[in-house]
């Protein structure tokens, strides 16, 4: 068990998972722009 | 009032303004209408995307049944033709965006955070507005069958030039409409990666999670990286018809067949999509029923990732026909057919749980030995399909109508309907009616089985998919598919008053462990679930001892 109070531990997750978010946001953005980008004429 | 309620809980309620009492975050939901519409709570949010999931499902059943009332007979008896085109194309994106999808995002709200005992999902504003997206999105494709020159009718698949030179005014619609579906899929995908990768109990390991939660942490990375393609496909297709770009276009340089790399590039993992959550919730149920442990979870972890990675790499075998070298023809049909060893992987596992188990066949566990038993049926003839000289033969006939349909209605659907007679009492504390229910099942496995199991036959013998009048010699398995398709139609009104009857009128259940052999962390909280669970992360002891997959001597 973690040595974090439930404060501590709610606090480290929400700010672990903003930069989860912010990356998969990033990668999700990269492909639809990769996307159009290969197939432009 | 619980002694975990701090500040930072406040300061955090406050935010995400669920509540109306910010003293006390263990509050009840907020109370009338307004409740559905600002909420962030993770069980309320499910149940919207439950619900309207459920309604799209009975609108996209109703234009199944025009299509099937269409073909009852040859001849055109009932609809326009290009009404008729107009309700496949509908039905097929309703069912697959609206329905099957939404739901799946319904039951991953509700369990994740149960199942890996974590309060909410991460990013519960944002899980707010992945829903809310959704009736607009629907809402915009639906109407555009009231537009001037009607809906669009080119299939769900939406092949370029019918989707771009020879489409009607209401495709800039739907390529809206497709747009807000998509941002809400990777809004949802973004939470559910963020959810199990952050929340999860700090002692729970990626290896305890239980299948559905891994299931559907694959699902999302698949949907992060197959739904910006199909986003950027119809950005393509909307420059196309309104800007004067040719990605498209052959008269301006452009290619009609680059669509449908783009587009299948999207579409096969989108089968994923819609069925490796499946085969979680199938990963649930049949080891509570067989009482017994779930045989081969790594595997079943590494085969989901395996079939996951293989999507990516077989999108090729929709197009055999479109004109492609026989070496491209080879890998993808050798690579197409290497994705039935991770399957059989599971369907071997599932058996093999079942295998010499104490099974009781209550309705969740009958939905699930029903989905292995038909869902197997449509990945072989998916075999038969990936076969790419047997192709030419079935290309474009009935027999895919068949092959996709057991695989999305007696697959993912089914599934979906397990899910919820399996949850459903944990949900809102009462059980549902089993003797109704059982008869629904019954009522759906026959008449379901008589809709689409002849559609191989016409197939076969050569019928066209996507035409509203056919050949004599197809009239009679035509006839007999119709009769399957009103009587299956026909059973989700019971199914409507099982699931109302046991929401309003259902024998009150206050075991937390609904089902006695069932293990999970979702049952060891009360029945029905409180509004707000986990305050305190569980144990390491608890967490192993409501494995399903690791036997522990001497617990429950």
């Amino acid at each position: 068990m973690s040595s974090l109070t439930e404060d501590e531990l709610l606090a480290k997750q929400r700010k672990g998972a903003r930069v989860t978010a912010l990356i998969v946001g990033a990668i999700a953005l990269g492909i639809f722009i990769f996307t159009i980008y290969v197939n432009r004429r | 009032m619980s002694t975990t309620t701090t500040d930072l809980q406040n300061e955090i309620d406050a935010i995400e303004g669920s509540h109306i009492s910010h003293n006390d975050h263990h509050h009840g939901p907020e109370k009338g209408l307004m409740r559905w519409v600002k909420t962030t709570n993770h069980k309320d949010i499910g149940t919207l995307y439950i619900w309207f999931a459920f309604t799209m499902l009975l609108i996209g059943g109703a234009m199944a049944m025009v299509i099937r009332a269409e073909l009852f007979q040859p001849g055109l008896q009932l609809v326009e033709p290009q009404f008729f085109n107009q309700m496949t194309t509908l039905h097929g994106l309703i069912m697959v965006f609206g329905a099957i999808m939404p739901a799946f995002v319904g039951l991953a709200n509700w369990q994740i955070p149960l199942m890996i005992g974590a309060k909410d999902m991460a990013l519960p504003r944002m899980n707010n507005w992945s829903f809310w997206i959704l009736p607009f999105a629907g809402a915009m494709l639906l109407s555009t069958m009231f537009m001037q020159g009607g809906g669009p009718a080119f299939g769900w698949t939406f092949y370029a030039p019918l989707s771009t030179t020879f489409a009607p005014a209401s495709t800039d619609y739907f390529i809206f409409a497709i747009h807000m579906l998509g941002f809400s899929s990777i809004m949802g995908a973004i939470n559910v990666i963020a959810t199990i990768m952050n929340m999860r109990a700090p002692d729970m390991k990626l290896m305890d999670m239980p299948l559905f939660v891994w299931t559907w942490f694959i699902t999302a990375f698949l949907l992060i990286a197959a739904m910006p393609v199909l986003a950027g496909a119809v950005t393509m297709m909307l420059t196309d018809r309104n800007f004067g770009t040719s990605f498209f276009d052959a008269a301006g340089g452009g290619d009609p067949v680059l669509f449908q790399h783009i587009f299948w590039f999207f579409g096969h993992p989108e089968v994923y999509i819609m069925i490796l959550p499946a085969f979680g919730i199938v990963s649930q149920i049949i080891p509570t029923f067989a009482r017994k442990p779930l045989f081969g979870y790594s595997s079943m972890v590494y085969a989901t990732a395996s079939i996951a990675l293989l999507s990516f790499v077989v999108w090729g075998h929709h197009m055999f026909l479109a004109g492609m070298p026989i070496g491209g023809q080879l890998y993808f049909m050798y690579a197409t057919i290497l994705i039935s060893v991770p399957t059989g992987v599971k369907v071997f596992n599932w058996v093999t749980t079942m295998w010499r188990g104490s099974m009781s066949f209550e309705t969740p566990m009958l939905w699930a030995v029903a989905f292995v038993i038909l869902f197997t049926i449509g990945g072989f003839s998916g075999l038969m399909l990936g076969i790419a000289p047997a192709d030419i033969q079935y290309q474009d006939t009935y027999f895919v109508v068949a092959h996709f349909h057991y695989v999305l209605v007696t697959g993912a659907l089914f599934s979906i309907i397990a899910a919820v007679f399996y949850w459903l009492p944990k949900w809102c504390g009462r059980m549902y009616n089993e003797k109704l229910a059982k008869i629904h099942f019954w009522w759906a496995i026959i008449s379901v089985n008589v809709l689409f199991f002849p559609q191989h036959f016409l197939g076969l013998a050569g019928m066209p998919r996507r035409i509203p009048d056919y050949s004599l010699q197809f009239a009679d398995f035509n006839m007999i598919s119709s009769i399957g398709g009103f009587a299956f139609g026909a059973s989700f009104i019971l199914l409507t008053y099982i699931i109302v009857d046991c929401i309003r009128n259902g024998e009150p259940v206050k075991d937390a462990r609904v089902w006695e052999s069932a293990k999970g962390l979702e049952w060891t909280v009360p029945t029905p679930a409180p509004y707000h669970t986990f305050d305190k992360p569980p144990s390491k002891e608890l967490i192993l001892a409501e494995s399903s997959h690791i036997h522990v001597e001497g617990v429950h």
